[in-house]
Order: C-alpha cells, then sequence, then structure tokens
C-alpha cells in the first residue's frame, strides 16, 4: 500500500469525522436518538422474551453456512428464484446494476423502499444521473434524498437530522404546505400525499431484501413503515437488490432473519413481514397460469457480489454474518459523536468500517480503523458475534505497516 | 488540519529513540518508587507497565496536539518533532506528580493489606501497548519478546498490575505474542480478596457519593468489576452507576487521542455528560481515563483515581 495514499485516506477520514463530531446539532441528535435506541430494544427484547436467544442461534448458524460455502448457496438461490418464475442475476460491481436498472425502468417514476445495498451500489442516484425520476418512500431515506446526504445509520438513516430540518426539507424538495414548526405527525402526512401518486404511476420498484431463501428462493423483507408492500406490490415489475451474503439455506432461517431484525430495530412484533416469492399471478381462468395479476408481472433479483465472495476467502469473512442491525452503531461511542462520518460512502461506524473494506478495498478501511477506540463494546452487543474490534485491529496492522 | 498520518510516523520513531511512544524525561518510570524502600525481587512483583507514570505527559502531549490539530495539522507536527517534543509537552505542575502519586498510594494499601511489592526500578520497561492499538504488531512483538524475558527473569510468582492496558498486555498479549503466560492480578483484586479475608481495614466513615467509571478493558476484558465497587463501600463511599456501566461501560476517547484529540474529546465529553448526571465526583480505574475526563471536565467535575479514593481511607491517613 503506498504511504502518500494512505497517509491522505487517514487524514481525510480524521477529518470527515471531527468535523461532524464537532457539530453541536449532529451530537445531539445521534445522542437523542442512541438513548430512545438504548431503551426500545430492550423493550422489544423483553417482549420476544426467549425468542430472542434461539433466533440469534438460528440466524447466526445459518449465515456462518452461507458464508463458508456462499458460491453453492448462490447457485442454489439463483436455481429456486429461476424456479418461481423470478429473473436472477448476478452483478460484480455497481455499475453493472446501474445499468441493469435503468434497462428496466423506463420512464420511470422509479420508487425506491430503503436498501444499504441499493445505496452501496449507488444506485438511485445512477438513475437519476439518467434523467429517470426516482422516490426514496422510506421516510428517512427520503429526508436523506432530498438533503442530498448520506445515511447516518443503518436502519434510522435520517438520526442526524432534528424534525425542524425535516420539515424544511419536505417543503423545500416536495413543494408541500408543511411549516416550520410542523409535528412528525404532520410532515408524515404531507409525504404520505405527494408519494401516493408517485407508487400509482411507477413503472418500477426497487426493495432490498433482509434474507433471501436459498431452498425456495423466497425474498423475505420486514418493514414498519407499510411502503415496502406499496414499492413491491403496485408497479408492473419489481427488482429486488440483496447482496449475496443475504442468503439463508432455508426459509425458516430467513423468517428468522426478519423477526430478529424487527427486534434489533426496536419493534416487536414487526408491523409487516413480506415474503415475495416470484412475480404476481393467478390461473383462474382455465387454471391456465398468467404472470402479473394485481402485483408485478416480473420480478428481478439482483445478487450483490461487490467484494462479498473474494471477502468470503479472507478474514474479513466474519462481517458476512452482519445482518446490518445498526447495534454496534449505537454503542460505539465514536459512532455517537461521529454517525457515519466515520465511515466509507454508506457504512459507518464498527460495521461500517469492515463493510467499507468488503465493498470499497482495505485501504480506505484500514484507514478508517485507525479512529477505532478498541473499547470491545462493540463486540458484546454485535447479535452475530463478530469478533468486530478484533478484525479492526487486523485493519490498523496494514495502516501501521504501510507508514512503518 | 488532521495530525493523524503524522502521528502514526512519529510514534514508532520516538519508540526506537527512546523505548517510549511518547516524549517524557529520562528515569520517569521508575523516579515514582524513589524513597520507598521497594525490594528488587520478591515474590510478588509490580509492574506498572508505564501508564501511570506517562500520563501527565500524555495529558500534555494530547494538549499540544489539539493545538496543532486546530492550527496547524501535520506539517507544523513534523517541524515540531524535528525541533524535540519534550519542550511542547512539558506537563504544568500540578500534573506532573499524578502518576507517581497514583502508584504511591497503589504500594501504601498493598502494604496494608499485607503485601511488599517487588519494583524492577530502572529496569522497569514501558508495557507497549500503544505500539499494540496503533497496528505496530512487528514493534510490539519485539518488545513483547523482550518484556516477557525481563518478568521471567524476575524470579516473581506473581505479577501485579495497576491498570487495565498493562493487564491487557500480561493477561492477553504476552501468551498470544510471546506464549509467557504469568500469573498476573490487578492490585484491585489483591485488595479485595484482603478485604474478604479480613488482612486490609479501610476506615469506612461517610465520605459521600461518587460514580465510577469502569475501564473498557477491566469490564470487557480482564472481569475487574465488583471489585472497586466493594472496596469503596468498604471505605464509605456511595458508589453510583452511570446509565452505561460495568460490562456495558462506554469508552473515555482516549485511545484515539494522540490520531485526533478533538475526536476523542468529544467522546469524553459525552461519557463525562452521563457520569456528571449522577456526581460531581468520578472514580476512574485507569490512567488513560483519567487523561480523557479531567481533560473534558476542566475542573468542573472531580476526576480522581480509584486508589487515590481508598488511600484516604487508610488508617495511616486518617490518622
Ligand atoms: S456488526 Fe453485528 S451489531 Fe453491527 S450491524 Fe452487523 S450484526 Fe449488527
Amino acid at each position: 500500500m503506498p504511504v502518500a495514499s494512505l497517509r491522505a485516506l487517514l487524514d481525510e477520514a480524521v477529518e470527515e469525522a471531527v468535523s461532524a463530531a464537532l457539530d453541536p446539532g449532529v451530537r445531539e441528535a445521534l445522542r437523542r436518538a442512541s438513548l430512545n435506541a438504548l431503551e426500545a430494544i430492550p423493550r422489544a427484547e423483553r417482549g420476544a422474551g426467549g425468542l430472542v436467544e434461539e433466533l440469534r442461534r438460528r440466524v447466526r448458524r445459518a449465515k456462518e453456512e452461507a458464508a463458508a460455502r456462499l458460491d453453492h448457496y448462490i447457485e442454489e438461490a439463483m436455481e429456486s428464484l429461476r424456479r418461481v418464475g423470478a429473473r436472477p442475476v448476478l452483478v460484480q460491481e455497481p455499475r453493472e446494476a446501474v445499468e441493469y436498472v435503468a434497462g428496466l425502468a423506463g420512464r420511470g417514476p422509479v420508487v425506491f423502499s430503503k436498501s444499504m445495498t441499493a445505496e452501496e451500489l449507488g444506485l438511485r442516484r445512477g438513475l437519476e444521473e439518467r434523467g429517470i425520476e426516482v422516490w426514496e418512500t422510506d421516510l428517512g431515506e427520503l429526508l436523506v434524498q432530498l438533503s442530498g446526504g448520506k445515511p447516518m445509520h443503518a436502519i434510522a438513516p435520517a438520526v442526524h437530522l432534528t424534525r425542524e430540518e425535516a420539515a424544511r426539507l419536505v417543503r423545500e424538495g416536495l413543494g408541500a404546505p408543511v411549516p416550520e414548526d410542523a409535528a412528525p405527525e404532520e410532515i408524515v402526512a404531507a409525504v404520505r400525499r405527494f408519494l401516493r401518486g408517485k407508487f400509482v404511476h411507477a413503472s418500477l420498484g426497487v426493495s432490498g431484501a433482509n434474507a433471501l431463501a436459498a431452498d425456495t428462493g423466497a425474498i423475505v423483507l420486514v418493514e414498519n413503515e407499510g411502503n415496502i408492500r406499496l414499492v413491491t406490490g403496485l408497479p408492473p415489475v419489481h427488482v429486488a437488490v440483496a447482496g449475496v451474503e443475504k442468503i439463508v439455506p432455508s426459509i425458516e432461517d430467513a423468517f428468522a432473519v426478519a423477526l430478529l431484525e424487527a427486534i434489533n430495530a426496536g419493534l416487536y412484533p414487526p408491523t409487516y413481514i413480506n415474503v415475495i416469492a416470484g412475480p404476481s399471478s393467478t390461473a383462474d381462468i382455465e387454471h391456465h397460469r398468467v404472470r402479473g395479476a394485481h402485483g408485478p408481472r416480473e420480478l428481478h433479483v439482483l445478487l450483490v457480489d461487490n467484494g462479498r465472495r473474494e471477502a468470503a476467502k479472507t478474514w474479513l469473512r466474519d462481517i458476512l454474518r452482519c445482518i446490518r442491525c445498526g447495534r454496534c452503531q449505537w454503542e460505539c461511542p465514536v459512532w455517537r459523536v461521529a454517525g457515519n462520518h466515520w465511515g466509507g460512502r454508506v457504512y459507518g461506524g464498527p460495521m461500517g468500517v469492515l463493510w467499507t473494506a468488503v465493498t470499497e478495498g482495505v485501504e480506505k478501511a484500514a484507514a478508517l480503523a485507525q479512529l477505532c477506540l478498541g473499547c470491545r463494546a462493540c463486540d458484546v452487543v454485535c447479535p452475530m458475534e463478530i469478533p468486530l474490534s478484533r478484525t479492526i485491529r487486523r485493519l490498523k496492522r496494514l495502516a501501521a505497516e504501510a507508514v512503518h | 488540519m488532521p495530525i493523524a498520518s503524522a502521528v502514526l510516523e512519529l510514534v514508532p520513531r520516538l519508540y526506537r529513540e527512546t523505548g517510549l511512544p511518547i516524549p517524557a524525561p529520562r528515569g520517569v518510570l521508575s523516579g515514582w518508587a524513589s524513597g520507598l524502600g521497594l525490594p528488587r525481587r520478591g515474590r510478588l512483583l509490580l509492574y506498572t507497565g508505564g501508564l501511570y507514570q506517562l500520563a501527565p505527559y500524555i495529558k500534555a502531549m494530547v494538549s499540544a496536539l489539539a493545538r496543532l490539530e486546530k492550527r496547524g495539522g501535520g506539517r507544523l507536527l513534523g517541524a515540531a518533532a524535528r525541533l524535540g517534543l519534550g519542550r511542547l509537552v512539558r506537563p504544568p505542575r500540578s500534573e506532573e506528580g499524578y502518576g507517581a502519586e497514583v502508584l504511591r498510594s497503589i504500594v501504601a494499601l498493598l502494604r496494608a493489606a499485607g503485601h511488599e511489592p517487588a519494583f524492577l526500578g530502572e529496569e522497569e520497561m514501558y508495557s507497549g501497548i500503544l505500539l499494540h492499538d496503533l497496528g505496530f504488531d512487528d514493534l510490539f512483538a519485539e518488545h513483547a519478546e523482550r518484556l516477557a524475558k525481563l518478568l521471567q527473569a524476575s524470579g516473581a510468582e506473581t505479577i501485579v498490575y495497576p491498570d487495565p492496558h498493562t493487564g491487557v498486555v500480561l493477561r492477553e498479549l504476552l501468551p498470544e505474542y510471546t506464549g509467557y503466560e504469568p500469573n498476573a492480578v490487578s492490585y484491585l483484586e489483591l485488595l479485595d480478596q484482603a478485604l474478604r479475608d479480613g488482612e486490609l481495614s479501610l476506615t469506612k466513615r461517610d465520605r459521600g457519593s461518587l460514580v465510577i467509571h469502569d475501564p473498557c478493558l477491566y469490564a470487557r476484558g480482564l472481569g475487574v468489576v465488583e471489585q472497586p465497587r466493594r472496596l469503596l463501600e468498604a471505605a464509605g463511599y456511595r458508589v453510583l452507576e452511570p446509565r452505561r456501566s460495568r460490562g456495558a461501560t462506554a469508552c473515555c476517547g482516549g485511545p484515539v487521542a494522540a490520531l485526533s484529540p478533538g475526536l476523542a474529546l468529544a467522546i469524553a465529553e459525552e461519557r463525562l455528560r452521563e457520569l456528571a448526571a449522577e456526581a460531581q465526583r468520578v472514580a476512574v480505574l485507569c490512567p488513560v481515563c483519567y487523561t480523557s475526563l479531567s481533560r473534558a471536565a476542566r475542573g468542573a467535575v472531580e476526576v480522581r483515581d480509584v486508589a487515590l479514593y481508598l488511600a484516604e481511607a487508610l488508617p495511616a491517613a486518617e490518622g
């Protein structure tokens, strides 16, 4: 690794993290959100009772198994997807994904539900640059879109924005008559009114996937807002974007992931769990199967590699177990002052350092790793028991070796 | 202007020149023990790791770096390094003796518990922890070999350590890097055991409330959690818990202070806020926590080492 570029990356990483940490607005917002999470998550865990441990164990095992034989499960998942009438595509890198989706988008509008993997691919921006109208429909993600910034947390992308800022963004960005001191309810209602039309007229819906079952090709998505149901149900074409690490061996495993994610997001039971196995169809006339009934007639599944298959062969493999619950972020002292400004393009905090290593390269990640305190707070909260601090320290070694 | 990359280059250079990762006067590791009459050899060896002695210099260095981070950045640091950093980082007189005071209190407490620790004097070595934490594994591995030899040659049966970072070096890193597994305990474990065996008596009287700040590595690594609480309570302190405590404790920010004093300060301020919500007196158990939290407290909240609080309850001090 060339010293000059590593020095620059390190100093850049520090610069971005420090300026966020010195911004009193960011810090106040992160403080409030992390305190709320600190109450909501244990409450959800109490609600789920003994299930929590069982889910953790099951998901851990499923993810370990999938990461250990990643290529095998990718193949199995693709076969299962074809069997249910979906069209799987394995994409190696972002540009490929953008091109593929742009080809399906028509004139738009395209509606997105929150997907970190889509964000990683720069999918929304890529479509926008091609002149296609795109709307995020997850409220937090929409606020991030309107602000032109980057998502701040795996589950709560707009944690860094106060309600006043949210009102301003919605007023200016959507032209909705929302007063400066609007209550959150008013903001939500304005967004709902605006997005209704977009859902109905969308040519394409783009979602993520919490899990993809290799045995059946079933995609599982968990949510509380209800936007995923609309994104995946109303437009004639649906594209689900899933990192290959989202593949788990069985449909039971996929449900376990969804429930576990709901608990870690602080709401149990989750309001909605969606299972999607193929495009909608009906055989009600002469028992003849027609693809495309009330739901989409086409389902495309983008299986995203972007460094993951390579990582599965190295000491970075453990991070492929990550379910992006964000708990390591809520507990990380660096993240709690800098948010995802301590991170790569998309992923921040402890998991973000490692995901950056996978998706943007170890050089960038090594620079970020130097800001890790080694305090082990992430290690003890990670439901997947990923040795975060130890793996991050391994990255530090690369940075140290480079300057030494 | 970031100084991180310049610091990352500086640390191994300083270490090679002086055996220490930061500028500090010669003899800093052993001077604190003068006049105590500690034997060189014994069954129980107090291995300090050097962190307490260095704490005032770390704090001074971080303040100097903080000024550079605000203004000049790495380039100015490079120039300052060439002129000799020693002048830049002299701690104020009121702070210079902090580490010595804590270590002397630890010796007094151990003696009151019936232990007479040995100390290596001028042979005392830095633990090497910063090299490890910054990722300089080759340097740390060499250092660890020398340290393992020194400790083995001391002939001690038990090695007692004063702080969690030194504890991690002894309990986790020496075994990993050298295969040598010393029998190492925290002085707080020894004191707590003595207390329970009735061999240590602390004068119990109402000493008011304080809030305890668990160091990450005690709480999530070495299992030193209840011992300090029991000891403080035996001395008559009412021990309050902050929002994040024990295994869920929050870091003071210290480990990143050299690379970014600004970021470290922000983290320390967040933690101090949680602590100060409970009491205006904070007991710390680690010299790194002391430097960070006292920097954030700016004198408004009392931040002191647990050994100093405990030493106040020694019958001699009560006299
Ligand atoms: S690393 Fe662990 S705690 Fe962090 S987001 Fe991933 S699964 Fe959650």
